[in-house]
């Protein structure tokens, strides 16, 4: 059986001759390359030949986690949701790159931003990215989707599917970006509405980019980054409000032209988890970093939603590869149980990762995540 | 202790809190005993919290209503009023890490729980942080990460405090997303929060404040 077809009966809550392994290898690539972060994120030849590097070391994994074209220097700068400091700019030359976030969207903006949210989005891109105006957006994006393509053929030669046409963030989190999340977190309390008449737009606007995205690749799964909708940080009562609606609208209209959407979930759902039992069956993939509790998703969602994770990051940089092995059977006994499962990283493997303990979970998916007929 | 005034605080009703906290102190309530109804209402609502009843919007909520009522009362009180912290505690992210989402909540608490408080702010070395221990006296120190590449800073800035001699009469807590008991352990810290409102209990009991950790 090929990767792509292991991952799409994952998908469809059935099991396919053994447990689909796809760590999110990003940033750690370029440390088993022997590159720095800098040029990992500038040079996108050496960048690109350290994913292929890293794939190897881990003798082959089901899915390309192709979020590299979207985090080069470039893409970053140019079309990041936030600002970023990049390695060898302000931080050291090996440092993962990292998000600064400010108050960059004032309160009264909201107005704006309802009318006309693709005007707004630029307005902030280039208030948050020195120098970037209408035609920088433009000719970046249609690079990046250059990039976006040939990395997906590049993949396909070698049977390995991508994971994903495209990444994007829920509305929640996005508009917490542009307010910054203490601000933001108080305008659900003092103007609620107008978060929600936001929300609304933005959602839209998310929907046609993920559209947009998958006629280009040909990739029809999305990958909608949730963090700030966690039960970390607000309550179900808030998340029935403010981050439902839009979720449910937009996975049915993702799935109603045959997308998937992959919810890469970081931080606790736990407490909202029985909410997303609504979504429609087969829609999604529920991506959990290990905060959440994966059994209990399993328990609440192993017939609508397939599951995906979540070897915790501290585990893959301070154990051992027997606790990571342990780890990953049981996650493949439980969650695993009857299909509808991928075995992932908890969000990305961390940088300073052990390749040992990366390659301990691929080695267990094959071995012991077997599926016997 | 009856109070509407900490009831509403609880239930984070903003402008109700203000509008009663300029009436009280028409009224000539002390502004002392204002404060007092408002720690207590947020005490309430750590109490929430920790019943997961309240999540981490509500304690921001929380906290900018406290401090929009200590910006009416501030200028009410007597100089010697109010300055007697419970402790001093400085706070900061290690080295290799700008995150602050959790530093700065924790750090909203704690001063308004009565705890003064030093914020380090971020990407902070490990003399730096010895340095304002140094000058501030505190008697506990407040270490976040949310990279594991930065947990090394951490055991770094552990070992610091052992060397220039302050380690002994300081408390050190750790915290952050990456952080668990495992690895408060293994860098040298004496407690690990999960959550903002374990690091201001932590902070009360560690400085004879009462309520334990």
């Amino acid at each position: 059986m090929g990767p792509e077809e292991r991952l799409e009966m994952a998908v469809n809550l059935r099991t396919p001759d053994r447990v689909p392994v796809a760590p999110i290898v990003a940033s750690v690539a370029a440390r088993w390359a022997g590159i720095s972060q800098r040029e990992f994120l500038r040079d996108i030849e050496k960048g690109m030949a350290a994913l292929d590097t890293a794939d190897e070391l881990l003798g082959g994994c089901d899915a390309n986690w192709n979020l590299y074209p979207f985090q080069t220097a470039r893409s970053l700068q140019v079309l990041g949701a936030m600002q970023v400091l990049l390695p060898g700019d302000g931080i050291p030359e090996d440092s993962v790159f990292q998000y600064v976030e400010t108050e960059v969207m004032k309160s009264e903006e909201y107005p704006y931003l309802v009318r006309n949210f693709p005007e707004f989005n630029k307005v902030y891109l280039s208030r948050i990215h020195a120098g970037v105006d209408a035609l920088a957006i433009r000719e970046t994006s249609l690079w990046r989707a250059e990039l976006h393509h040939r990395d997906i053929e590049r993949w396909a030669n070698r049977g390995v599917p991508s994971m994903v046409a495209t990444v994007l963030s829920l509305p929640f989190d996005l508009l917490s970006f542009m307010r910054s999340w203490e601000r933001f977190f108080l305008d659900l309390y003092r103007i609620p509405n107008i978060v929600v008449e936001a929300l609304d737009v933005m959602a839209n606007s998310v929907f046609h980019a993920a559209r947009r995205a998958v006629a280009q690749s040909g990739v029809r799964r999305v990958f909608l980054g949730g963090t700030r909708c966690a039960a970390t940080f607000i309550s179900p009562k808030m998340f029935d409000r403010f981050v439902m609606p839009t979720l449910r609208w937009l996975v049915g209209a993702l799935f109603k032209e045959g997308i998937v959407s992959l919810l890469h979930f970081d931080s606790d759902w736990t407490p909202h988890l029985a909410r997303l039992a609504e979504l429609p069956r087969g829609s999604c993939i529920l991506d959990l970093d290990g905060t959440t509790d994966i059994f209990e998703a399993k328990r609440l969602l192993s017939d609508r939603l397939c599951i995906m994770g979540d070897v915790p990051a501290n585990l893959l940089t301070m154990g051992t590869p027997q606790d990571v092995e342990s780890y990953c059977k049981k996650l493949i006994d439980i969650v695993g149980g009857g299909g509808g499962f991928i075995l992932s990283s908890g969000c990305d493997v961390p940088v300073d990762a052990r390749l040992e303990n990366v390659r301990a979970m691929v080695d267990t998916a094959k071995t012991y995540g077997a599926y016997h007929a | 202790m009856e109070s509407k005034l900490a009831d509403l605080m609880t239930d984070l009703e903003e402008e109700a809190v203000l509008k009663l906290t300029k009436e009280l102190l028409t009224q000539g309530q002390p502004p002392l005993s204002i404060i007092e109804q408002c720690r207590d209402g947020l005490s309430r609502v750590g109490e929430h919290f920790a019943q997961k009843e309240y999540f981490l919007a509500e304690l921001v909520m929380a906290a900018e209503i406290f401090r929009e009522v200590m910006a009416l009362v501030q200028p009410h009180l007597g100089a010697s009023e109010g300055k007697g912290a419970l402790a001093t505690i400085v706070l900061g992210t290690v080295k290799g890490d700008i995150h602050d989402m959790g530093k700065n909540i924790v750090a909203s608490l704690l001063s308004a729980s009565g705890f003064r408080v030093i914020d380090a702010g971020v990407d902070v070395s490990s003399n730096v942080f010895v340095d304002r221990v140094k000058e501030s006296g505190a008697s506990i120190l407040g270490l976040s990460a949310l990279l594991t590449t930065a947990i090394p800073s951490m055991k770094a800035t552990i070992e610091a405090l052992t060397d220039s001699g302050l380690r002994s009469r300081l408390k050190v807590m750790v915290g952050g997303a990456v952080v668990n008991q495992r690895v408060a352990e293994n860098v040298g810290a004496d407690f690990y929060g999960s959550d903002a409102i374990k690091a201001v209990d932590f902070c009360r009991w560690a400085s004879g404040g009462g309520s334990g950790a």
